[in-house]
This record gives C-alpha cells, structure tokens and sequence, in this order.
C-alpha cells in the first residue's frame, strides 16, 4: 500500500508538477475553501494519526492544544532533524516528495492558525535543505503558499533552517532553542510547545513522515486512514531497515507488520548463511528484540508491551556475527557524544557506563560490572531530564539482559565474537 | 492558593510556587544544587528528585508546580537513592581537591556529599580531565570542579545582563567560560564567584590565603559609591580577607559592583598610615603621638584664629565619610573656629543642581526610589552611564528592561546599557536641551500632556513658545536622528503609566546644565510624570555620601538640613544647643579656599580624604597655592601627593573600621558596622574630630561614641529628627519620616518615605520653566572639542588607585576618541597627545571608541598618569567636580 512513497517513483519526483499529478495540492484548497479549521483537525483525529517523530502522540490533538491557544503568531515545525542512528526514512520524503511535506505543513497551519512554518532539517542533508528550498519557490510561484494562498485570505510562509548536527535538537524543545538561536538543549515540560514554543507563542512541531501524511488523510478522509494498519496504530509507516540483511532500505507498511514479516518478506531475509540474532526495532535508543521476539508486531503498542519502543521505526536488524557487547559500547558512545550535558545523569552516567563497557571488552570486567552497570543504567534511565537519557541506556540494558552469556565471555576472557568469527572462515 | 501534603505535613500556599518552596515553607530541607531563588528555573542537576503520589517517575522539586491535592515525598528509600546516585554521578569526575580549593568550607557539593553522599564510590577508571587556563587577572575559574549547574551563566545573563559566559562543548566535555574560550571581558560584579555552588569560579584576590570556617563576617554599607549596598566584611585577625554578598538584604538585595566586591584590599594596603606624622623642623614628616599629633594641631588652628579669625581657616571633606563625621567636621568649624569655610569636592551639585530641584519641585534630593526604577515602563537616561555611575541603580534599570520597560539613553557615549536599550541616541554635548524641547514640542503638538497637571498652568503658553522656534524635522537633522526618534520617545514618555528621568553628570554639570534640568522638569510635570510610584526625577550622584553631606550642612552656604547659613531662627536654636556664636556670613567654597590661599588671605586648611593635587581643577596652581598655607592639616589613609605637602598628617580609617550611618542616594539612612579595629594607631574620623574640638576647648565636641553623635543629628537635623539605631533596624529608613511612625511600627517594614511629592507638585511649583535656548554650550574657537571626565565601572575617585585588584582591571588613563576625530586630528590610536584646557594641560595616549559622538573626547579621571580634574575649569558654583571641559587636542 503506497500512500506515502506514492510519488517516489516517478521521474523527477520532487519537481512540482511530478506532484501535481497525482492529486498534489488537491487537499489544500479543499481545507482552505470547504472545511473550517476545526473540520480540518477533526478529519485529522478521526484519521487517529499518531506523530512519527517516536512519541506516537495523537496529531489531531496536538493540533487541537494549539488552536485553543489564542495568542498569536503560532507556527508549524516540521521535524526533518532525523538523528536516530538507522533512521532515513524522512531523508526520502525531502529529497522524493518535498511538496507532501509543504501541503501537510500549509495544512496544519490552516488548522491551527498559524501563518508561519519552519523545516528544521539536519545539516548532514544539504541536498534535501536545497531540494525544500526549491520546493517552497515552487509553491510560492503557483500561490499554494505566501500570501493569500489560492486567494482564501489565508497566508503561510515557510523558512528552512539547517541544524548543526546535533541530535538532542532533534527533540522538539532543544529543537526550539537551537532554532532561537540558542545552545540546543531541552525545556522543561510543561509548558508544552503547543502553548510555549517558538518565542514563547503556541507551536506545534510534527516529524516529516506525519505531515507527509496529512494531505492524503484530507483527501480521503480521516475513516479510509484509520482502517489502515492497527487498531491503536492506524495508517502505513515508513519502516528505515538496515544492517545485516539482504535488502536495507525503506519500506511503506501498515502499522503493526511483525518483524518477521519485515525482515523476511520485504527487505529480503538476512545475509546469505547468517541467521538472525536481533534487532533495535526503534533505533539506537529502543531495547534490542531477539529471535524469541520476531513475531512481534511494530506498532507503538505491540513493542512497548515488549519493553521495547517503535521511536522512528529505525530497524536495525543484527545476524550471528554480531557481537552484542560491542554492538552496546558503539551505540551508547553515540549517546555519550550526543549526551547534551545539561543533566546530571545523562552526562556524568553515559560517561561512566561507557567507561565501564571499555573495561569490559578490554578484559578488565568483573561480573559485579554486570550489576553496576544495570544499576547505573537505572539511575540514568529514572532521573534523566529529557528522552536522550531515558532511552540512552536501553542497548546496555537488554543486551546485558538477553545476551547476558556474550558479556560474560568477556570477563572471562574468552570472546564469543572472535569464536563465531574462526567459525565463519 | 492549594493544599498539598509533603511528608506528612499539610500546606496551603500560593498556586505559583514550586514544590521546592513549599517544602521550605515547611522547614522541610531538598537539596539543590542548579535552583537559585533570583534565577530562572533549569531542573539540569536532579539533586532535588522527589516522591509525587500518582506520578510514576520521581520529580524535581524545584520544577515541579504544586497542585491541589498533591502528595508529596522528600524522605522515602527511592529519594535518598536518587541522591546518593546524583552525588555519586557528579563525584566520578571531580578532581576532589578540597584541600587546596578556596569553597572548601562552603561548597554544597561537599556539605551534600558529607550529608547524603556514600562514603564509597562505585567508579574505578581515570576521570576526565579538561584543558583549563587562567581566564582573568581576577576571577578564577577550574573547569574540572564545575558542576555544570549554569548558576553563573543564568546570573551574568538574567541579573546582570552581561552575557559573559555560555556553556560549549556536549557531554561530559561540557565547558563553561568566555565566548570562545578567550579572556573574560565583563563587568566583574562577582556574581558568578559567588552564585557558584562549588569552587569552580573563584576570586584570584584571595586564592589560597584563608580557610573560609576561618573567617568571621561582619555587615556594613559599602564605601564606593551611593547606592548603598549592603555587604558582608569577611575578616580574620583584624585583616579583610574578601566581601562576601548578603543575600536578600539591603538596596542589592545580595548584588554588587566590581568596587564593592574587589575593592575591599584597600583596607588593609601595606601602605596605609599607621600613626600620626608631624613635620619636622628640619621639614620632613616624623612618626608622632595623637596627643602630640592633635595638639600641635589644635594649636596652631587656635592661633590662626586669634591672629586671622575663622574667615583664614577652611576645611575640606571627602563625602565618603559618615553622617556623623560630616556633622562633627561642620559643628567643628562653625563651632570651633567661626567659619562657614567648609565644602565637599563635589559641591557644585548641592549649588548648582539639587538648587534647581528646590527651586522647581521643593526637594533636595532624588524625589524616588531606586527600587522603582525596576518597574519603569518607560525611562530618559540623560547623560548617565548608569551601570558606571551607579551600578545597582543601573541593575534595575537592566530588569526594567528585561521586564519589557522602553529606554531610551541620550549620551554623548555609548554605555553598557546601549546594547539592551530600545533606543540608544548618541548625542554631542550641548545638544540634548535641543532633544528634550523636542520632546516637550511632541507633546504639545500631539497634544500628549496631561490635562489635569497642566490645567492651571500659567506659563503654558511661554511653553509653547519656547519651542516654537525649531521644528522637528530642523531638530532631527541637527541632533543627527530622525524625526521618530524624538517623536516615539515621546509618546512611549507621555503614554507610560510609570516613567521617569535620570540624568547625570554629563547632563547636569555642563555648563548649561540648569536649562537642561529646567527642561525635563518641564516634560515631566508636562506629562504628568510627579509625585507618584514610577514617576521620578532622578539625578544620579556618585559619591557614596553626597546626600548625607549636604543633609549635615558641610557647605559654606547652609546648615544642616538644608537651611541656608544666615537663617536667624536656625541659627539662635543650635547656638543654644552648641553653646557658641556660629559665623552668619556665607562661606568659601573648595575654589574659592584654593583661590584665597593662593592669594594669602586663607591661613590654614584642613582636608580630610581629599587630594587636590590630584584632582583639583588649576593645574599647578593647586600645589602653588597649597605651598602658600600657613599650615596643611591632611587626614587620610594614603600619603597622597598632598599629603605629602601638609604639616600634620593624622590616620584615618576606612568604613569597615568604623561604625556610623551612610545616606544613599535614595536618601536612605542605613547603619553601617565597623569589622576590624583601626589599622595601627588610625582613628576614625569622628573620633579625630572629637579630640580636636575637645582640644580647642569645645566640651560640646565630646563624644563617647558615634552613636552619641547620631542622637545630636536626631535633634538638631531636619529630616533626621528622631533617627536612632533602633528605627533604622535593617533596612535603614528613607528621609523624610515619621518618627512616630518609625518608633512604632519600625519592625513592622516602616522604610520612611519612598517617594516624594506623594501628595503631587505643590501648586505654586505649578508652572514651567520654559528654557529659551536650545543648546547648553556655546562653541569656543580656540578650545573646540569637548572632554568628558568620566568615571570607569572599576574604579571609584581617586581612591580605589590603592586597591590591587581593581588596578589589574584598569589602572592607567587613555584619551578616548571617535576614529573620524582621530583621522580628523591625525592621531592614530596609541599615539601620544596633549589636551589643553584654559586651565592646563596634560599628555596621554588615544584609544579609538566608536560609541563616541565625534568632536568629544572621553577620558577616566582616576589615575595618575592623566590628571585630568586639574584641566577642569572652575565654575561660578564652585564645584571641583565638573564633567565637561573645552580643550584642544594637538599631537604630542
Ligand atoms: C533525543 C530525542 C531526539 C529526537 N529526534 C527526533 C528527530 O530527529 N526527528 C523527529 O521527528 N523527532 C525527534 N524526536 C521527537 C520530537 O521530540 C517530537 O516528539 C516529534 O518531533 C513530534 O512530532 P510527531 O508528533 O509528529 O512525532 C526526538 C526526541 C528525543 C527525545
Ligand atoms: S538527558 Fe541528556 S540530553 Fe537530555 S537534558 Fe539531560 S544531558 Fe541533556
Ligand atoms: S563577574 Fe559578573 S559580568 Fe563578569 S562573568 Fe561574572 S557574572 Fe558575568
Ligand atoms: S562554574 Fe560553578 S556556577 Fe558555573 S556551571 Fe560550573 S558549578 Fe555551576
Ligand atoms: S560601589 Fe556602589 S554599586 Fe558597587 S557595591 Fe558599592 S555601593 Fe554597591
Ligand atoms: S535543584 Fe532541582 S534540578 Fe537542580
């Protein structure tokens, strides 16, 4: 089912008229001349779309908060920041469907009364920043966005911004700092960004993939969208696969494709004569899945009942040869260099753990490292101030608790890594 | 307010608070290290984690809002856990060198880790170690014991308004320090030493020499400028060894300025006088008693006096010293000695400025409060770097800011407020009378005045007139802004609920300065700006007891409490009361003293803390004349150049030796406390002038005590009358007060009277000046530019030259110029000059400023090495204190 990869194969995808093609800029001025703002965010809760940034929450809500909210400006952010280690699924919406991205924007803005967007997009996306920036001259010459849009008396401008590389702005109040001009680290919440974002004033921030996906819900209506995928989790999800099997890349989905089925069936299986060992459903930051797991659905709930978090829908999908203490000391020195040092925890616990992990795999460890290392990971995970360090410590945590035997050969001095490697010459 | 539970303990408080507050409240203690009361809220150390029922993850109590109904835990298991861990994270990387670090004995991190710390740390392994290198002469600061709370950075920035450091880096790696990691460059307030809740940044001025549970802390009112803050003497064996804040007391409310925080090395200076010296027959100056010391004194000034009469004696004080000292020195000369031959250096703004304000408003003194001034909506800086002539007064006008207040700054050089200001107008000198009548010329036209303050007006008319003569547009062009620059300050002035004036220096004692003063009153009671809350007139007088000085009567020309000199009734009650004739005919003043030496008819002076040498205006002429003396009496700290000239040299002490109360510029009367004994054999200077008195056989001199003097003031003084110890309690008490009021309910927050004219302009003020000129300073072919003497944010007078610390800061004298006046006089920067003045001349260096409007010239008036008091011209007020000169600058 192709909603959001529906124009990526066309020729010339993100030029303008690739877009117009096929429906494009057909819900704008249906919302702008037949629906009211608040039609607009009730198609948006029927269609009970769920933010694709990793939080999962209600878009119609949020939306909601902020056109309740009566001062003014307000602004759209979308979200095209994309930090998640495995994650590259809104890179192909930028760079293949850029105008998907502007409507839904334009959308939202009409929804909540804002007349102003913001793109954050990472600074490691030149082309896509360039490819937005077109995309916006383009609509702008053909009034789907500027001043008085399609002569409804409704304006909507949208400026890009590029990141500094970062991937703590990528959580929406660091995000907000950083595009204030500010050191990029986290607000306190609430007050929300719904109330009090950008400049204080009512904002609601959106991944890229949710607006993306918010053209299609207008045309179609919010019912057709909520019968895709789950229940809980309706609609397709761009689902970023990568590491070791045969096809990586991203796929279009319902909601709630059980990794087996996503592994096997859609990105080709794994390697050939390697078996799956596990996979980080949600990125660097979600807790690892083994084989017991592979039936598990991918959906926001199925995953986090499994203890584990859908975030981006980053599939990292490891085979034997993994090394799971190795795989843990590479994810979490991500998060040790990414740690934006504003909180106890997070900076002074990753540096530690990360010590620890070192230990480990230079034969210094004790099985007491295994306990600490919980315990620490504990402490970082319940204190932190934001999400970076609450989700930091979850490939330490279930690598410790499913390959608990792979730690263990380390302290004992034997690497099960370096045995399974002989065995695969 | 909301009803929530903590530990078992019900409360009902204001629904705005934290739980953090509610818990203090309570008397329930949360450890905290980020969370700072004056500082925005961050939430970054997690040190205050607690237990909320219903709420899955523990809290910060410092974030968290209290709710109706909340349950709250400080004290469970799951807390005390939280915290060891916080502890223990912070631990990992902290070199723990508390025996060599200077918070040692007051560093949260230690008494925290003592009190809920574990005495074993899980952490094997190197810590980190970051690169560190010395950021300043003054403040230290070791990146490996930051705790990254960002106490400091939110302090420079949200109190202070400096923004002089940020956080780089990310991580563990994180960094706090000067942009890019360069030299500090700021305003050295000390905030950040002392808002530090570990030894991460320090003070240099004390590093390593005393153990802080070693030093004993004593309050007094600092002696630098009048603002009067309230501070903490740290002491050790009669030795200051830092000022510390005290939080939450006093005007500064724990805020202070790079002189009272760093100035205080004066006080013990190896170089103080330590006994009295007398000069030799052979002419040089010897170690003496204080008996042999005050008699030689006493009697030569005796003789003097039978052989020339009071009229050839003449006395000088600093108006750094005590109310009851000033009052002592004037009792001392009209009672002693017959003379009304007594002034301050800065005289000029007791006869020539505050006369303006009498005359117009009825008032002495500033009509507001300084406190007001953090609630302007709107405010007129005219001639006044605040932050430099006042710094916590300038303090507030930055939350003004920050609180959405509209200034606009009228200078002829750029200040540190030029940055946050709405609009920062620089200005030539002699040009802001012009802007101001543009102003009043707004407010006619758009017919913005007040209807009931100008109601009954009868000069409206000659208002009207009187500026008529220019329109806008000509204004504009002439002052070089643009027509809505005059027009919006203006209306933001006229439409503010709450808005006010200051001036300063450069504004009031140009030569022209009165019209000017002239001019914004008649905008104020134009736009019906008196005598309510926020509406003041200010003008801003740097010198610690200005106030106090003219209230005591130290002026040639009025008693004490204003009361001019020849006042009959005044006059026969205090001849009652001190037994004596006092002189009727008005006195000389500093100039004049100077003048009547040079020519023979002065005999004797006496100069307590002042150094005309340096700082007089004359040049050369000042010593000539002070050679030509009979005899040089100098009480002070420092041999100072003049010092060096006088007969007797008696030691005096410095604030913190001596106890006494201080009127700040708010016309506030506070305490202040001695902290250490006298240094060596030095006295204070009431005490001096006791003896003296006593020793000129005055029996009405004796004093046991400067609270014994105080009691005189409170019966002889206008507006002190009933002042004691106990009614100034605190927070001292504003003049002029009830002292029923104050007797009663003192304990209760009676602060006397925050501002005058409460009942509005007396209606026979009622009416306008109408200035008809339109600039203050006529241009002068041979001398064309002009000089402003100014004061540098590090200094105070020539006085702090002694301070070590401060000297590190700045310590030598540059002439400041627009580049274009440079080009101009083809003099690149660093280059040597002269600046001539129809007083005098001196050499210095040019450094290039581009905040400078071009045609004036800028140079600091403390130092040696430019004494540019003595280019001043002498002004028909007598003042030695001018701001602004003629010169001419040629190349060296
Ligand atoms: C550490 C961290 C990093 C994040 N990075 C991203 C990101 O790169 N892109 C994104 O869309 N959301 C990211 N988020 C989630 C955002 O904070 C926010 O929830 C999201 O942009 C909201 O959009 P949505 O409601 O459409 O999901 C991040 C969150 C955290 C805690
Ligand atoms: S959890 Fe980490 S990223 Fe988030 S505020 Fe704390 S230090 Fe910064
Ligand atoms: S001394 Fe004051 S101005 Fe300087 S860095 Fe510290 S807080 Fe900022
Ligand atoms: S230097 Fe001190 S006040 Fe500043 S962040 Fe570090 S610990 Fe906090
Ligand atoms: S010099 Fe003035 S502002 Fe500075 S601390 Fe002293 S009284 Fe306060
Ligand atoms: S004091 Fe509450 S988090 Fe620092």
């Amino acid at each position: 089912m192709k909603i959001l990869t529906r124009n990526i194969d066309r020729p010339n995808p993100a030029h303008i008229d690739s877009y117009l093609v096929n429906e494009g800029y057909v819900a704008l001025p249906r919302a702008l001349n037949e629906m009211k703002p608040e039609e607009v965010i009730d198609e948006v809760k029927f269609s009970r779309l769920r933010g694709r940034g990793g939080a999962g929450f209600p878009a119609g809500m949020k939306w909601d908060f902020a056109s309740r909210d009566r001062r003014k400006p307000k602004y759209i952010i979308c979200n095209a920041d994309e930090g998640e280690p495995g994650t590259f699924k809104d890179r192909v919406l930028i760079e293949k469907d850029p105008h998907a991205i502007l409507e839904g924007m334009a959308i939202a803005g009409y929804a909540v009364g804002a007349e102003y967007g913001f793109i954050y997009i990472r600074g490691e996306y030149p082309v896509g920043a360039r490819i937005l920036e077109r995309a916006i001259a383009e609509a702008e010459k053909r009034s789907f966005l500027g001043r008085n849009i399609l002569n409804s008396g409704f304006n909507f401008h949208i400026v890009v911004h590029r990141g500094a590389g970062a991937y703590i702005c990528g959580e929406e109040t660091a995000l907000i700092e950083s595009l204030e001009g500010k050191r990029g680290q986290s607000r306190i919440r609430p007050p929300f960004p719904v109330n009090v974002g950008y400049s204080n004033l009512p904002t609601v921030v959106n991944n890229v993939e949710t607006l993306a996906s918010v053209a299609p819900i207008i045309l179609r209506g919010g019912n057709w969208y909520a019968n895709i995928g789950t229940h809980e989790c309706p609609g397709t999800k761009l689902y970023s696969v990568s590491g070791h099997v045969r096809n990586p890349g991203v796929y279009e989905l319902p909601m709630g494709v059980t990794l087996r089925e996503l592994v096997f069936e859609h990105a080709g299986g794994m390697r050939e004569n390697r078996t799956f060992k596990a996979a980080f459903p949600g990125g660097a930051s979600s807790a690892c899945l083994d084989e017991s797991e592979l039936d598990v659905r991918l959906d926001f709930n199925s995953l986090a009942a499994v203890g584990s978090m859908l975030g981006s829908g980053a599939v990292m999908v490891l085979d034997d040869t993994a090394d799971m203490v190795k795989v843990a000391h590479v994810l979490i020195k991500f998060f040790e260099h990414e740690s934006c040092g504003k909180c106890t925890p997070c900076r002074e616990g990753l540096f530690w753990v990360r010590r620890v992990l070192d230990a480990i795999l230079e034969g210094r460890g004790t099985e007491a490292d295994l306990d600490l290392l919980l315990d620490v990971c504990e402490g970082i995970r319940s204190t932190s101030f934001c999400g970076l360090g609450e989700a930091s410590i979850n490939p330490v945590v279930s690598t410790i608790k499913k390959f608990r035997h792979e730690y263990m050969a380390y302290i004992r001095g034997q690497s099960l890594a370096e045995s399974s490697m002989e065995e695969a010459s | 307010m909301v009803r929530l539970t903590i530990d078992g303990s019900q409360i009902m408080v204001d629904g705005n608070l934290k739980v953090l507050d509610a818990a203090k409240k309570l008397g329930i203690h949360i450890p905290t290290f980020c969370d700072h009361p004056r500082l925005s809220e961050l939430g970054a150390c997690r040190m205050c984690l607690v237990e909320v029922e219903g709420m899955g993850k523990l809290q910060t109590a410092c974030t968290l809002a209290v709710a109706d109904g909340m349950v709250v835990l400080t004290d469970t298991p799951r807390v005390e856990h939280a915290r060891k861990m916080m502890l223990e994270f912070l631990l990992i990387n902290h070199p723990l060198e508390c025996t060599v670090c200077d918070a040692s004995g007051e560093c949260t991190l230690q008494d925290f880790a003592f009190k809920y710390g574990s005495a074993e740390t899980r952490f094997r392994g190197e810590k980190r170690v970051l690169r560190d290198h010395i950021i300043s002469p003054l403040i230290d600061r070791n990146l490996n014991r930051c705790i990254q709370c960002k106490r400091c950075v939110r302090i420079c920035d949200e109190i202070q308004g400096v923004t002089a450091l940020g956080m780089s880096y990310r991580g563990a790696a994180t960094v706090v320090g000067p942009f890019m990691d360069k030299d500090l460059d700021c305003e050295y307030c000390s905030h950040c030493i002392w808002s530090c809740p570990v030894g991460a940044i320090t003070s240099r001025a004390m590093k390593q020499k005393v153990r802080t549970w070693e030093l004993e802390k004593a309050e007094a009112i600092c002696p630098f400028c009048s603002c009067g803050c309230t501070l903490l003497y740290n002491t050790r064996n009669n030795i200051v060894h830092r000022v510390t804040h005290a939080e939450g007391r006093g005007v500064n409310q724990g805020s202070l300025c790079s002189k009272g925080y760093f100035g205080y090395d004066i006080i013990n200076h190896p170089d103080r006088i330590t006994s009295p010296l007398v000069r030799d027959p052979e002419g040089s100056l010897r170690t003496a008693t204080w008996d042999e010391a005050l008699d030689t004194v006493a009697g030569r000034l005796s003789q003097i006096l039978e052989e020339s009469g009071g009229e050839s004696i003449g006395g000088i004080a600093t108006d750094r010293l005590t109310n009851e000292e000033l009052f002592l020195f004037q009792k001392l000369f009209r009672v002693g000695f017959a003379s009304n031959n007594i002034d301050i250096p800065s005289g000029v703004w007791s006869r020539a400025v505050l006369p303006v304000l009498e005359e117009r408003l009825g008032v002495f003194a500033a009509t507001n409060s300084m406190d007001e001034l953090n609630y302007v909506n709107a405010l007129l800086l005219i001639g006044c770097d605040i932050t430099v002539a006042s710094p916590i007064a300038g303090l507030k006008v930055k939350h003004a800011i920050q609180r959405g207040g509209l200034v606009t700054e009228i200078t002829p050089k750029g200040t540190a407020l030029s940055r946050l200001a709405k609009r920062s107008l620089v200005v030539s000198l002699g040009k802001e009378l012009a802007f101001v009548k543009g102003l009043i010329k707004v407010v006619l036209e758009e017919g913005l005045y007040d209807e009931k303050a100008v109601g009954g007006h009868k000069r409206f008319s000659n208002l009207e007139f009187s500026v008529k003569g220019r329109d806008l547009k000509t204004i504009a062009r002439d002052l070089d802004l643009t027509v809505d620059d005059i027009a919006d300050t203006a209306r933001e002035f006229a439409s503010a609920q709450k808005a006010s004036v200051v001036f300063g220096e450069t504004a009031a004692l140009q030569p022209g300065g009165q019209d000017l003063i002239n001019a914004l009153i008649d905008l104020m009671i134009l736009t019906g700006k008196l005598g309510q809350e926020g509406c003041g007139l200010y003008p801003v007088i740097t010198n610690t007891n200005f106030q106090g000085a003219v209230d005591m009567g130290v002026d040639p020309g009025r008693l004490p409490g204003h009361v001019p000199a020849d006042s009959p009734s005044v006059r026969k009650h205090l001849e009652k009361i001190w037994k004596a004739k006092l002189p009727k005919a008005k006195g000389m003043n500093a100039l004049e003293m100077i003048q009547a030496a040079s020519d023979g008819s002065l005999k004797a002076l006496y100069l307590v803390g002042v150094n005309p040498v340096a700082s007089f205006p004359g040049g050369s002429g000042v010593t000539e004349a002070l050679e030509k003396l009979d005899f040089l009496v100098v009480q002070e700290l420092f041999l100072t150049e003049t010092a060096l000239r006088a007969d007797v040299v008696l030691p005096a002490v410095s604030t913190a030796e001596k106890n006494g109360t201080l009127t700040s510029m708010e016309r506030r009367i506070q305490r202040t406390q001695r902290a250490i004994e006298g240094v060596g054999h030095s006295m204070p200077d009431w005490r001096i002038f006791s003896q003296l008195g006593t020793a000129c056989g005055k029996e009405v001199m004796k004093y046991v005590n400067a609270a014994e003097v105080l009691e005189e003031i409170a019966e002889v003084v206008p507006y002190y009358s009933g002042v004691s110890h106990r009614i100034l309690a605190d927070n001292g008490l504003q003049w002029p007060f009830s002292k029923e009021d104050a007797r009663e309910i003192y304990h209760e927050g009676y602060l006397g009277t925050r501002h005058l004219l409460g009942d509005g302009l007396p209606s026979d003020k009622q009416r306008f000046a109408a200035v008809e000129n339109w600039e203050t300073i006529s241009p002068d072919a041979d001398f064309p530019m002009t000089l402003v003497l100014g004061d540098l944010l590090f200094h105070s007078g020539t006085f702090t030259r002694y301070s070590e610390s401060l000297n590190k800061l700045a310590s030598e004298a540059t002439l400041f110029m627009n580049p274009q006046t440079g080009i101009g006089l083809d003099v690149p920067e660093g280059s040597a000059v002269r600046a001539i003045s129809a007083q005098g001349e001196f050499s210095v260096r040019v450094a290039y400023a581009e905040e400078l409007a071009p045609g004036v010239l800028f140079i600091p008036r403390h130092f040696a090495n430019a004494p540019a008091g003595t280019l001043m011209v002498s002004t028909r007020e007598g003042g030695t204190e001018t701001a602004v000169v003629r010169v001419r600058v040629v190349k060296a």
